[in-house]
């Protein structure tokens, strides 16, 4: 049984909700769908992922599980307000929308297509899915269709599937954001990155994977990434040999929390569900040797507070056609017609 | 009344006075370097493991001494000692209340708490602020508050005052009457805790204090009182003040925050585990030990090592040394080329197996005596390690009293320390034979028998390993292996127990999966005397199945036993050093 | 002693969790009421929820207080914090009376009671602590050594005075204060002293000299393991010194026959105010206020 055959609590629960929407005869059958295409997706297709592109992260079986489970700490008990088609659409996109790295890395979240109709052996009862998950699972990266990275702009949450309302939009950013959570030792091997197994360009994401642990703690309102950078000491003094990668890795760490925290704003705008994560709280854990030492660098905390007057957005920096002078320019450019009545 | 002054005195920290402190402490740079940093801090361990003693010593009282003995005296960082062992905090009417009222009213027991020790501490302090901040402070903290402060004190007094007759009166309202009474002004972290850091800072002395809350005993606080607790280490930023928590160990509080979130160690808080293990002399306790009983010894003018005042029996010792001398002769017809360190490590793992090996199944119990054997016999717990010195010191003096009351103790002789030792460890066995149930509350007869029966079982089992292990004999810990949830459940409440009476310590180690970490169990070595174990034990761990461990405690089965059955692999020392 | 006492309604408490064996003894007084033509109510507690049990006896008392004229209570068989608790809602709502205590004629030989929880603080009767004073542990000792240990160990107070009590009844010389005395001889911040629950004070004036000496500078919590009537003396304590607080350690197993037989019977008044040197209580039949339940 591969990992994500192993039973789950989102399951059960998916598994309870459609029955409870459904009757039992009607959930019982939808949920088979799902587990027809789990268990089909963990043995034809997601293990061999890695085959294809072994220089990646792991996108494979156990990726899926951590989403998965990403998806459950993300929302908790709020879980409830997604309907059971919903929870059963999302769940169908997670198992897909890493499909498409089959055949390699690039667009591939445009390349769902195929291995769906693999999966559900082309049967036309399953077309209205199959848009859906393409649509939800190709916005979690990429480009929007305007060519922006607005890919949930995309969407609607005005979908619909069994007679039931699907909440595209939301369902995407949740999946987004879960995808982006997705981090952490398990996508790395310890082994292959110590042996030089993996290509030049992708070192530096294992290296990021092995120091990052991420957990949505939706009671306090934050996603926390928690790092452990672990280095080697001689005579009780850090080796200066490891500077450069020491730098290296901690700005390209920078750059990923920057980036977590922009899916983070990001997704709840289109997401009332993700409305709690309110901010992004960040830790630095460094070992010498074995032994942990705090450097003092204090809070680090990216939030959604805006305190009036510090800092206001400037309108036209961001508007730049509303510039006044370029208003009054377009203004004189206007001629009226000569028929004007003229007020006595 | 005794006329000689034991310099084992093993009293509570709180009993102690801030120089007994200072005199006593011993500072641990593994972990002080936290205590003393802005980071929020766990210290877990059981009782007299030493948490009480590491807060109190960075407490502001002990501080100030500190620095007056080494002329220097700073603001940056003071410690604000709050203990939570005391009638208030076992106070239960919350329970009384709806569950919003009651969260309302701990988490106001617990903020006047830390406003009274925080008002104390600073009311210490000699002129903390000048006359104009005194009157600033007390208006506007007197407004925030809408309380009308005491004028003719200082600031902080008034506080002190204030937060004195909050607590009576909340008392008074709780008590009064036949209903379940709320407290309608009660105080919370933020309006009262949070916003007199904010004033304070804004004077001359404390502009760039970092307050450090050291709450002492958490483990008492009520759940409500954690879940607060949590939340304003999951909240706020540590920059103007951080909390350093010091809890038991098995009744460690869980860290869900007030709002169902929780904290996180590693990223709100560093976790500090009191209860070393002690590996060998070189271990970082071994060394503690050393100092801790050095400095006692250093105080009443004792200027004997620790190793000559707590001596080997002579007979022990000598036969140990014929011991290693035949088993040095076994090693090199086993490795007739060496290497050197082969058979050095041959000799250490079968030397002392050697001894209790070769005993006659009809000789007393062995001479336990020595320095390093009562530290073993500790298991890296402080208390465990002054209290058998408190009592070998006691009778040795005793004894000396009777033959002639002026001399000075020179040593304690190795008998003393076997009788005492013995003593122990015949108690301990009482413990686990018939005052479980009561002494550890919630602790069933059934519970009471079963542990009996598991450490009857183990030590059955050590003293099998001890007289026909082939490859590891002395090994006296062990970890679980195959546990189901079916089998923690039944198994984990009765470990619990056990460690709630110190019978058992869990610690963390190397796995045998490189780089991962596992529990493992070790029982309190002074049980080991009164079955004529070993109490120096082997780095090695036995693995026992979850299955066994359950049948030996359940059904009173014994461990099976084979006679070369491996272990956790440890043929590197480094792998359990600290 | 119903008939003595003109009783007219008798209320019964007993914990649920107990129910199979006070089965049998309650049965037993409902037929002796029906028999004395006395109404009955039997009320439930559950021992595993002091709130609920707090409560439903919080209700009765302020349900009947109207028609309550004097109390009789029976204390012989009651656990020491439900006394206290009645006691005190008694005293709240004004309601007068008597207690009784039946005597065993002798006590099981191996155990009376088994598995205790942890030590608390009964609702309302905890005292008014203060911030930075000492804790005093006051305990009236019993035949159980490890019980007085786990409330030491529990409140960890620096001070602790073990009330021990005095006399050969029940083989107590031996049981209680010569093992009270050997245990914990030695440990320089407990100090003991000798008292007499069966004395017609209950041992009030010694244990209030004991705590007047203290009240003001330390937080007293003080403990019945001994002869249930100090709890009577301790209340009194209490009422005087309303920042001492009353602690009790619920046990989760009693030894059925625990005690056999009924020896001397001893009674008082609830509230009686506590000027007992030189004044012994009343021992007669006669209730202080006239007036039945």
């Amino acid at each position: 049984m591969t990992a994500i055959q192993q039973e789950f609590p989102l399951e059960k629960k998916l598994d309870q909700n459609l029955r409870r929407d459904f009757g039992p005869a009607r959930g019982k059958s939808i949920f088979a769908n799902y587990v027809q295409a789990r268990d089909c997706l963990s043995t034809d297709i997601l293990r061999y992922i890695v085959g294809r592109e072994p220089s990646l992260t792991d996108h494979g079986v156990d990726h899926i599980r951590n989403v998965l489970e990403n998806v459950e700490l993300l929302l908790q008990s709020d879980i409830k307000e997604l309907n059971a088609v919903e929870l059963y659409v999302l769940v169908i996109s997670v198992l897909f929308h890493d499909v498409g790295n089959l055949f390699g890395r690039k667009n591939h979240h445009k390349k769902i297509g195929d291995i769906y109709e693999y999966v559900r052996h082309s049967d036309s009862q399953f077309s209205q899915e199959k848009c859906l998950v393409i649509k939800i699972a190709s916005a979690h990266t990429g480009e929007a269709l305007d060519g922006s990275n607005d890919t949930l702009n995309d969407l609607q949450d005005s979908d619909n599937l069994y007679g039931k309302q699907v909440r595209s939009r939301t369902l995407a950013a949740i999946l987004r954001l879960a995808d982006e959570l997705a981090e952490g030792e398990h996508r790395t091997s310890k082994y292959i990155v110590k042996a030089h197994g993996f290509s030049k360009e992708s070192r530096i994401f294992h290296d990021y994977a092995l120091v990052t642990s991420v957990h949505p703690d939706r009671g306090n309102g934050r996603l926390m990434l928690t790092y452990n950078l672990r280095l080697q000491a001689r005579k009780g003094k850090v080796l200066s040999s490891n500077r450069g990668k020491f730098v290296r890795l901690m700005n390209f760490a920078y750059g990923r929390i920057v980036k977590l925290d922009e899916e983070r704003k990001y997704t709840k705008h289109y997401a009332p569900l993700l409305e709690p994560y309110k901010r992004t709280s960040v830790h630095f854990n460094f070992h010498l040797d074995s032994s942990l030492h705090d450097l003092d660098i204090g809070d680090l905390t990216l939030s959604d507070k805006i305190i009036p007057g510090e800092n206001p957005p400037n309108m036209t920096k961001l508007f730049p056609q509303c510039e006044p002078s370029k208003l009054w320019q377009r203004l004189s450019q206007i001629k009226l017609n000569p028929a004007v009545v003229r007020l006595r | 009344m005794k006329s000689f002054q034991n310099p084992f005195e093993y009293d509570a920290a709180t009993s102690l006075s801030p120089d007994q402190i200072l005199d006593f402490y011993i500072e641990d740079y593994s972990f002080s370097r936290f205590l003393q940093s802005t980071r929020n801090v766990f210290l877990v361990g059981e009782r007299g493991s030493g948490k009480t003693m590491a807060l109190l010593y960075n407490s502001f009282a002990v501080q100030v001494k500190r620095s007056a003995s080494t002329a220097t005296q700073s603001h940056h960082r003071l410690g604000i000692y709050v203990p939570c062992n005391t009638p208030l905090t076992h106070r239960r009417e919350y329970e009384l209340l709806n569950e919003f009222q009651s969260a309302v009213v701990s988490e106001h027991f617990l903020v006047l708490a830390i406003l009274f020790s925080l008002a104390d501490t600073l009311d210490k302090i000699p002129d903390g602020l000048t006359a104009s901040e005194d009157k600033t402070l007390a208006e506007h903290y007197g407004y925030l508050l809408d309380t009308k402060l005491h004028a003719d004190v200082s600031f902080f007094k008034s506080i002190a005052m204030f937060a004195q007759r909050e607590i009576t009166h909340t008392q008074q309202v709780l008590n009064a009457g036949t209903a379940e009474h709320f407290y309608p002004k009660a105080l919370t972290f933020s309006s009262a805790i949070m916003s007199l850091f904010d004033l304070i800072r804004r004077t001359k002395t404390f502009s760039s204090t970092h307050f450090m809350l050291l709450i002492d005993d958490a483990h008492y606080l009520n759940p409500l009182q954690i879940r607060a607790l949590n939340s304003w280490i999951a909240y706020r930023d540590h920059s103007q003040f951080s909390f350093k928590v010091a809890c038991a160990k098995v009744e460690q509080p869980d860290f869900v925050t007030a709002t169902g979130g929780s904290i996180l160690e590693g990223h709100d808080f560093a976790l500090i585990d009191m209860e070393q293990p002690y590996q060998f002399e070189t271990s970082s306790f071994g060394r503690m030990a050393r100092q801790i009983v050095q400095r006692r010894l250093d105080r009443i003018g004792i200027t004997k090592s620790p190793d000559n005042f707590f001596p080997v029996s002579a007979e022990l010792q000598n036969d140990l040394e014929k011991c290693e001398r035949v088993v040095e002769e076994r090693a090199r017809l086993l490795y007739p080329n060496g290497p050197a360190k082969k058979i050095r490590d041959y000799v250490y793992k079968y030397a002392r197996v050697e001894y209790f090996r070769s005993r006659s199944s009809k000789a007393n119990r062995p001479q336990y005596s020595g320095f390093e054997t009562i530290t073993y016999l500790s298991t890296g717990i402080i208390r465990n390690l002054l209290e058998p010195c408190y009592w070998m010191y006691d009778k040795a003096k005793s004894l000396q009293n009777e033959a002639d009351s002026t001399g000075e103790l020179a040593f304690i002789p190795p008998t003393v320390q076997r009788e005492i030792i013995l003593q122990r460890s015949d108690r301990l066995w009482e413990t686990v034979q018939e005052k479980l149930p009561k002494i550890v509350s919630g602790c069933s007869q059934i519970e009471a028998r079963r542990i009996r029966n598991l450490f009857d079982n183990l030590s059955t089992l050590f003293r099998e390993r001890m007289l026909r292990h082939k490859s590891e004999p002395r090994a006296n810990s062990f970890t679980i292996s195959g546990l189901t949830p079916e089998l923690e459940k039944q198994i984990f409440p009765l470990l619990r127990i056990a460690m709630r009476a110190q019978l058992l310590y869990v610690r963390s180690g190397v796995a045998k999966d490189e780089g991962k970490r596992e529990n493992y169990y070790v029982p309190n070595r002074m049980l080991w005397p009164a079955r004529g174990l070993d109490p120096q034990g082997q780095h090695a761990r036995v693995s026992l199945k979850a299955r066994d461990v359950l049948s030996a405690a359940f059904q009173n089965k014994s461990f099976p036993f084979v006679e070369s059955a491996s272990l956790i692999p440890c043929s590197d020392l480094e792998l359990f050093q600290d | 002693m119903l008939a003595e006492e003109q009783v007219r309604h008798a209320y019964v408490f007993y914990y649920e969790e107990f129910a199979k064996r006070t089965e049998k003894a309650r049965s037993s007084v409902a037929r002796l009421c029906s028999r004395a033509r006395i109404k009955i109510e039997i009320l439930p507690l559950k021992y595993e929820n002091p709130v609920q049990s707090w409560t439903a006896a919080r209700n009765f008392c302020e349900g009947r207080r109207t028609q309550i004229r004097h109390v009789l209570l029976d204390i012989s068989t009651m656990p020491r914090d439900l006394i206290w608790i009645l006691l005190s809602f008694f005293r709240e709502l004004n309601v007068h009376g008597t207690y009784v205590y039946n005597m065993p004629k002798g006590y099981h030989s191996k155990w009376l009671s088994r598995d205790p929880g942890d030590p608390r603080l009964i609702y309302k009767l905890g005292g008014e602590s203060k911030f930075g004073l000492k804790t005093v542990l006051l305990v009236v000792t019993g035949f159980d050594l490890e019980r007085a240990q786990q409330l030491i160990d529990f409140f960890d107070p620096t001070e602790t005075i073990l009330a021990v009590q005095s006399g050969p009844q029940y083989d107590n010389l031996r049981m209680n204060a010569s093992r009270h005395r050997e245990f914990f001889r030695g440990s320089p911040d407990i100090t003991s002293f000798d008292v007499d629950a069966y004395s017609s004070d209950h041992g009030y004036s010694k244990l209030q000299k004991a705590i007047a000496a203290r009240v003001g500078n330390g937080n007293i919590v003080m403990a019945s393991l001994g002869p249930k009537l100090s709890a009577m003396a301790l209340f009194r304590i209490h009422m005087s010194h309303p920042q001492v607080g009353l602690t009790y350690t619920p046990s989760k197993d009693y030894n059925l026959k625990y005690s056999h037989g009924i020896g001397n019977t001893i009674r008082g008044d609830l509230f009686c105010a506590p000027s007992y040197s030189g004044s012994p209580l009343p021992s007669s039949t006669k209730p202080l206020v006239p007036g039945k339940l």
